[in-house]
């Protein structure tokens, strides 16, 4: 492939692209999840639509320049409908060289790297284990369009008489590259000069250098003559309405105070931090007028007992964890399956078991979700496919929980948590209410209350303690088919254990069918859950026109009605997944003779898009 | 000019691992200085000291010293700990972990730790927060501080660490804040030689996230303040040393009694009632071959 050489003219060409992906990495400490953020607020304003997905290291800060504490953000921009942060980056924006030997692998060939030359000093090229200085290497050059940049000393430049230490001026280099890239996908500056101020208030002389620095990049792209193009992405057509940015994590805590207004109860979310999941406890903390209430507990059995205890008491118990907090906490879902009682438990999964990989995502927890408990203890089980649809799925996972009396499992994973993409605001009357009824007046012979009575759906009563007359036990042990108290004897023990299962069971009246994209029949059929649609439902698009179709289960308990004569429709059925083959065995088993081939990556990240279309291919023969 | 000597505490280091993860400024490895200091000074076995700690940003000690170490899972370390100890009983038990790891999650396990009087060494790093996941309320955070948790100032009690301690039974408790390091290392000194349950807090900055969060400047100002407020009062009732936000700061060894371990006290038991039926057990690599 050629690369062409920089154009030395300075009237360049507007490049119109349909869709881009840019990925900012630098060391912890240089601010990229900062501009990350910042040119995505800006590409949503241009009413692009885009993913985004954060890259850190588990610690809060890994050594300056070192591999292990390279921090990346990239961001997939489109003037079409994005379903994934991409692939490939199309523009690498590398800081140091630590940085660039982690991810230049991953450019794109012929992709753009903007590199802060000035960084790739000995002791830099050491930390990153570089023997010699990669920018002087002419592979590199061969493969990417390549423009250094000495963005230490420009930065310095800019600043010159700022009075700010060597250290503060250092710090605000990330704006520089921020401003080239301004200028490189036209976007107005002005509001980004704001967004700094107010970023800054409490210390003014920071905003100045910071904006200095900005607008020094973005003078340096438009006059130097290192780059050939300029470009832009046409706004993409989104449903007409108010937008705002959020991450998966953010749009659960949402979904939950949006499950609050429309029930009319009390959220009450008991938790413990748990890297992904903390955000949604943090964000949540904030909700102070919304009828939410936080509880930070003193671990995760604490915080799934506060809920379950909220529960008994009219509100509407959640808790939010990651793969370790929900082993601690199947004990107590166990009392929560007995005791029939509403109880919503988020796992945000991330790599596994143990401490595993605490920043990465997988969807290894799929298993654990389904059958992770003692006794037999079927529970509603649904997964968020985007970061957007935690939101819903929240609300879902609510509705369902206060409405079959039941604890609901709503898994979402480090991706979506982590990953944001532009949200429409519901508008007021756009969602359903769910109103609460609890019981309040006795439902037997002779005013007498039977707490575990139920309807012909298999729902018991919801009544909450200090109703006059309703007063009744609940506890561990199994209990009388009626009346709630203590039982021992066998045959009620099997029989409520059909019932409870036989109730989980009909909860398929609120799943809607699986819905095929592509042909109704055909040779493969591409079968998803979770974080993956978007990375499945890319390469379905991508393989338009062939004889391959695309599946995704929300519910994963129970599933979809239709869902085998779905899988049966095809020769193939392929389940890529962020795991070992866990919702393929449990196809196997819930689907005797539809035996799935698999795609398994476990490395921390989402699924390839290109890895998923050429296996698609190899299977097409 | 003077030939380059290497860094004392290299031998205790695993340098491989090295430059750590923690931030500029934070306490943490200040007080691993100091215990690689204990370490020399107490002039034990190297083979027989283990190190192990929970999950946190202090729990990544374990990581770093050049002894055989256990990197467990949160808030648990107490508890493998005090099985490694009975198992072999010649070994030197270190437990080193963070106020979230052994207070929150861990705290039950604490209490009865210093009511069986395990034979264990507890280095418990205060930072008032969880490091690790990014600055939550913790059981120590004082009321009105900001952590990520509760943006509107913390508002629930706190725990005094050396006197609910004290009142579990523990045999040794001592306060220092990361300022204090020639006392830090001479409690570890003390600590690493005596029997039973000693625990020792030492208050150490988080610069990252404590500090930044309720604007108390740098690790340095943080120094300044341990300095200028902390009060050595050694046997200090213990009931009169809990700590309030940004105020004075009690230090000193508070508790040093004697009490039968855990291990001696089931050694008496098995003996009195069985006698010499009762076969103590020994380390597994001093077993004899069956
Ligand atoms: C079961 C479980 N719950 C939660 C976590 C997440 N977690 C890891 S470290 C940590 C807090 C550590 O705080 P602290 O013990 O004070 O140590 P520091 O980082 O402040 O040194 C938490 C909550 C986990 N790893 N495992
Ligand atoms: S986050 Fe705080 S406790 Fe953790 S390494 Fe940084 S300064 Fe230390
Ligand atoms: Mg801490």
């Amino acid at each position: 492939m050629s690369i062409p050489e920089a154009a030395p003219t300075s009237k360049r060409e507007v490049e119109q692209v349909e869709t881009v992906t840019i990925r900012f990495v630098g060391d912890s400490g240089d601010g990229m999840q900062v501009i990350g953020s910042e040119f995505t607020k800006a590409s949503a304003l241009a009413g692009n639509d885009l993913s985004t997905f954060p890259d850190f290291p588990a610690e809060i800060r890994a050594p300056a320049g070192s591999l292990a504490g390279v921090s990346g953000y990239q961001v997939h921009l489109g003037g079409r409908t994005v379903y994934t942060p991409g692939d490939a980056p199309d523009v690498l924006v590398a800081m140091n060289p630590a940085a660039l030997k982690t991810n230049i692998q991953d450019l794109r060939l012929g992709g753009m790297l903007i590199v802060n030359s000035g960084a790739f000093n000995e002791a830099n090229l050491e930390k990153a284990l570089y023997k010699k200085n990669p920018l002087e290497d002419d592979a590199l050059k061969k493969n990417y369009r390549v423009v250094p940049v000495e963005m230490n000393t420009l930065t310095q430049h800019a600043l010159e008489g700022s009075g700010l230490s060597s250290k503060e001026v250092a710090r605000c280099k990330n704006y520089f590259a921020l401003g080239m890239l301004y200028f490189l996908y036209g976007r107005p500056t002005e509001p980004q000069v704001q967004s700094i101020r107010a970023k800054f208030t409490k210390k003014p002389e920071f905003a100045d250098a910071n904006i200095k620095v900005f607008q020094a990049g973005h003078a340096f792209a438009e006059t130097s003559e290192l780059f050939v193009n300029t470009y832009r992405v046409p706004a993409a057509k989104l449903r007409p309405g108010l937008y705002r940015n959020v991450t998966g994590n953010q749009a659960t805590a949402l979904g939950l105070a949006a499950a609050a207004k429309l029930s009319g109860r009390q959220v009450f979310l008991g938790s413990y931090p748990i890297t992904p999941a903390t955000e949604i406890l943090q964000e949540s903390s904030y909700f102070k007028e919304m009828n939410v209430v936080t509880y930070q507990a003193e671990d995760e059995i604490a915080g799934i007992g506060s809920a379950i205890g909220a529960s008994f008491g009219g509100a509407i118990g959640c808790t939010t964890t990651s793969g370790p907090g929900l082993a601690l906490k199947s004990e107590m879902i166990g009392l929560a399956v007995i005791l029939e009682l509403p109880l919503v438990v988020v796992n945000v999964q991330r790599g596994g078991p143990s401490t595993g990989m605490p920043t990465k995502t997988e969807q290894a927890d799929l298993l654990m979700a389904l059958f992770g408990r003692h006794g037999e203890a079927p529970m509603p089980v649904l997964a968020a496919k985007s970061p957007g649809d935690c939101f819903y799925s929240a609300m879902e996972a609510v509705r369902i929980a206060i409405k079959w009396m039941t604890p609901v499992l709503l898994l979402t994973d480090g991706y979506l948590g982590f990953g944001s993409e532009p949200f429409r605001i519901p508008e007021e009357g756009e969602l359903q209410p769910f109103a609460v009824k609890y019981q309040t007046t006795p439902n037997y012979e002779g005013g007498k209350f039977m707490p575990y009575l139920r309807d012909a759906k298999l729902i018991r009563p919801w009544a909450v303690p200090g109703t006059p007359g309703l007063e009744h036990r609940v506890g561990g042990l199994e209990k009388d088919s009626l009346s709630g108290m203590v039982s021992y004897d066998g045959m009620n023990h099997e029989k409520m254990v059909k019932t409870r299962a036989q109730k989980i069971a009909n909860v398929v009246e609120d799943v809607p069918d699986l819905e095929v994209f592509g042909p109704a029949k055909g040779e493969v059929l591409l079968l998803s859950w979770g974080g993956t649609f978007g990375s499945v439902r890319a390469s379905a698009e991508a393989l338009h026109g062939k004889s391959v179709a695309h599946a995704h289960l929300r519910w994963l308990n129970p599933m979809p009605r239709n869902t085998g004569e779905v899988l049966r429709s095809y020769r193939k059925v392929l389940v890529p997944e962020v795991n070992n083959g866990q919702l393929a065995l449990y196809v196997r088993a819930m689907f005797p003779g539809i035996d799935p081939l698999q795609h398994n990556r476990i490395n921390g990240k989402a699924l390839n898009i290109s890895e998923i279309v050429a296996k698609v291919n190899e299977l097409l023969g | 000019m003077s030939e380059l000597r290497e860094n004392p505490v290299n031998e205790y280091l695993r340098l491989d691992r090295l430059p750590s993860i923690w931030c500029p400024g934070c306490g943490i490895g200040t007080t691993v200085n100091c215990f690689t200091r204990a370490l020399t000074e107490s002039k034990l076995d190297l083979d027989k000291v283990a190190i192990v700690s929970g999950i946190g940003c202090t729990g990544r000690v374990a990581g770093y010293m050049n002894l055989d170490s256990f990197h467990t899972t949160h808030g648990r370390a107490i508890p493998f700990a005090t099985g490694l100890k009975l198992a072999n009983p010649d070994l030197k038990v270190v437990v080193y972990s963070g106020d979230g790891d052994l207070s929150a999650i861990g705290g039950n396990h604490l209490v009865h730790a210093a009511r069986r009087n395990a034979d264990l060494l507890v280095v418990c790093v205060n930072n008032f927060t969880y490091g690790m996941t990014g600055g939550q309320v913790t059981p120590t955070t004082p009321i009105s501080a900001v952590a990520s948790t509760t943006p509107y100032g913390a508002y629930e009690e706190t725990f005094n660490l050396p006197n609910l301690m004290d009142a579990c039974g523990a045999v040794y408790v001592a306060r220092w804040t990361a300022f204090h390091v020639r006392q830090i290392a001479k409690s570890m000194g003390e600590g690493l030689k005596k029997k039973g349950f000693r625990f020792i807090e030492i208050i150490a900055p988080c610069p990252t996230l404590y500090l930044r969060r309720n604007k108390l400047g740098d690790g340095l100002d943080e120094m300044k303040y341990y300095k200028e407020k902390s009060v050595v009062k050694n046997g200090a009732d213990t009931r009169e040393v809990g700590l309030d936000y940004h105020d004075k700061i009690v230090v000193g060894k508070f508790v040093d009694r004697e009490r039968p371990t855990l291990e001696e006290a089931m050694d008496k038991r098995f003996t009195d009632v069985l006698g010499a039926k009762y076969v103590p057990y020994t380390s597994p690599g001093k077993q004899p071959l069956a």
